[in-house]
């Protein structure tokens, strides 16, 4: 009897500690991840800035944040995405005030195959028929609702479809609201599919995709509007010893629009990229041109929501305070543009090169319009008075139209002089049409600048350094002139502290000649970083890929808290 | 290093990396979803590996010497010794 007991409780214990194994097996494979993020304002009244108590109206607070959580078991992973905008950071679309849970998904990992269901990013070649994205800094977010399934039968041929509707700040997706996207992609990379060209030095790539919105007519709308719209491309990269050459191209039927003011033009996009690089020289080319290129998953939408596709700009990212002053906001209508960059370091112990080397950049990009020609051409056509012809406009493919929307040519230079000391020098020259990028209604309003920037670190020791930046616009047009400099004193890998001041000394109004000066600190601990600041922020418009969105001038305190685990 | 850039710039990588002479493998993430994966909010972040692949150290935003940390830190991981928790 007693042994039977003890074999009893000895089975059950066995039971008991095989599930606790099971769970415990389970528990280890699985992960949890996460992240947040909180930038929080407190705005201040500022005389010299014309903000004032009744301004503010009570509206001293402003936060932005989200907090991420991915949950990941063997194959299976699942995650969502909390957000706030309570209310949304000055700036930022007024739509996005709310909380919730806008980004939700699971996703399985196979072999060959991947299924997603819920919201999800996705993008086909460069983006030209479609992309999905997040960026934070803009408050935008286009992502799919729906489903997505990767295909990946033999290693190097990958297909890919997605189904779904796009976010739409909080707005729920109902029938007969914005549209429902659908997409398919299809890309061979013949190195890896073709066994004889794995060690090939012949590069070859194809890639194909299809994309079609539907969205319900509009009933109280003058015009008859196309139901399905569809979008598609093709793009092929060659690569020849140290050459690349990528193009893309994607042709859109009709799709008339608030973007287009409803005409019935199809719509073409090209982009072609060469590069060269060997040891020390990169060279890159670039020539782009967009016609009628907007495509929304509701034509009603003007804002920064529902792209379906994604324009990307030929134009270089600057990042010094005073060069980032006027950024590219891309022309979905209609631009041609092309860019030349090469990067090229002289070695280490030559004469100019010194002992660790030096590095040169130069580059050069240009916008300008298309030419656009009445679709009937007995008729005569003012300039942006397309709008009256049902067809739009004909357009010659590789003419240059005016005006010049964007020029930037930029040279930088990189040195290090001893082990303690580095700078960096760079000179720019702008042409920016106010007019066409931030959509002001007057005309004529081209800018013309002159940028000079000096960059320089000095490291005191291996852990603490200064970095001390002095930088110049010069123009005569707009707010006239500027300097700008920075002093940051780091500690690594904890602490920073910073002083900036953009001051506009030559801006024709004297109650403008404003400095707008910034205090800042901050501690990293590993991946969680706390900054602080006081100070003014400028007017301007911040754009991240030609996506922009407006900055008013405002004073007061940010906190930044960021972290993940 | 993995960099960031999406799509549109991928082309650019290349000519950049080699014509700064950056001896180092570069990676791409061109939809974002690694970036996502691993949580990162701020660029760069900095995860530092073992030789299983785990993640031993991270690090979000960069100043002035910390590639001289991150080096004490590797040769503590190769002595067995514990890396400081700060």
């Amino acid at each position: 009897m007693m042994k039977k007991v003890t074999f009893v409780l000895f089975a059950l214990l066995l039971t008991v500690t095989g599930a606790n194994a099971q769970f415990s097996e389970t528990m280890k494979r699985s992960e949890v991840h996460g992240s947040f993020e909180f930038d929080g304002y407190y705005y201040l009244p500022d005389n010299t800035l014309g903000i004032t108590d009744s301004s503010i109206n009570g509206g001293n607070f402003a936060f932005n944040g989200f907090g991420n959580i991915i949950y990941t078991l063997g194959r299976f992973s699942a995650g969502l995405s909390y957000q706030a905008y309570l209310p949304p950071i000055s700036g930022y679309d007024s739509q996005l005030e709310g909380q919730g849970i806008p980004y939700m998904w699971a996703k399985y990992t196979g072999e060959k195959f991947t299924f997603t269901v819920g919201n999800f990013y996705e993008q086909f070649g460069i983006g030209l028929t479609l992309r999905a994205y997040e960026e934070w800094t803009l408050g935008y977010d286009n992502s799919i609702n729906g489903a997505r399934v990767t295909y990946e039968p033999v290693k190097g041929l990958m297909l890919k479809g997605v189904y779904g509707v796009q976010r739409y700040y909080w707005e729920k997706w109902k029938p007969n609201t914005r549209g429902i996207v659908k997409g398919f992609d299809a890309e061979v990379d013949f190195n890896q599919v073709i066994k004889s060209m794995e060690n090939s030095k012949f590069k070859l790539s194809i890639g194909g995709s299809a994309v079609s919105k539907y969205q319900a007519e509009d009933p109280s709308s003058k015009y008859k509007l196309p139901r399905n719209v569809s979008n598609v491309g093709g793009r092929i990269n060659m690569g020849i010893g140290n050459f690349i050459v990528y193009s893309e191209y994607a042709w859109k039927v009709n799709d008339p629009s608030a973007v287009n003011n409803y005409i019935y033009k199809d719509g073409e996009a090209l982009v072609v990229t060469l590069s060269y690089s060997t040891k020390g020289f990169g060279f890159f080319g670039m020539f782009k041109r967009l016609d009628n290129m907007s495509y929304r998953s509701d034509r009603e939408v003007t804002s920064n929501a529902l792209d379906i596709n994604f324009l990307p700009p030929n134009t270089e990212i600057h990042n010094y305070m005073l060069t980032a002053m006027y950024p590219y906001s891309t022309q979905p209508n209609g631009e041609i543009g092309f860019q030349l960059q090469l990067n090229y370091k002289i070695p280490r112990k030559s004469k100019l090169g010194g002992k660790y080397g030096m590095g040169i950049s130069v580059n050069y990009s240009q916008v300008n319009n298309i030419v656009r020609n009445p679709p009937n051409d007995s008729t005569p056509v003012g300039e942006l008075k397309w709008e009256k012809y049902t067809m739009g406009w004909s357009s010659p493919f590789f003419k240059f139209g005016k005006p010049v929307f964007w020029q930037d040519f930029n040279i930088r230079i990189n040195k290090k002089f001893s082990k303690k000391f580095k700078a960096t020098f760079m000179y720019m020259y702008q042409t920016y049409d106010k007019w066409v990028n931030q959509q002001h209604v007057e005309r004529d309003t081209m800018v013309y600048a002159n940028i000079g920037v000096v960059d320089m670190t000095y490291k005191f020791t291996s852990k603490s350094a200064l970095r001390w930046e002095l930088q110049g616009f010069w123009s005569q047009q707009e707010y006239g002139s500027w300097a700008a400099m920075l002093l940051e004193y780091t500690i690594s890998p904890h602490w920073f502290f910073s002083f900036t001041d953009q001051f506009n000394y030559s801006n024709p109004a004297t109650h403008e000649k404003i400095h707008y000066y910034n205090f800042s600190f901050g501690y990293t601990l590993r991946t969680t970083r706390i900054a602080f600041t006081y100070g003014r922020q400028r007017e301007g418009i911040v754009c991240v890929g030609g996506v922009c969105r407006p900055v008013p001038a405002s004073d007061g305190f940010t906190l930044t808290i960021t972290s993940s685990f | 290093m993995l960099s960031i850039d999406d799509a549109r710039s991928m082309q650019k990588v290349l000519p950049y990396v080699r014509g700064h002479d950056w001896q180092m493998e570069v990676l791409l993430d061109p939809n974002g979803d690694f970036k996502r994966a691993m949580n990162v909010n701020l660029i760069p972040h900095t995860f530092l590996l073992d030789g299983t692949g785990k993640v031993v150290y991270q690090h979000t935003s960069y100043y002035e010497g910390l590639e001289d940390q991150l080096y004490e830190i590797i040769k503590k991981i190769a002595a067995g010794e514990k890396i400081p928790t700060h």
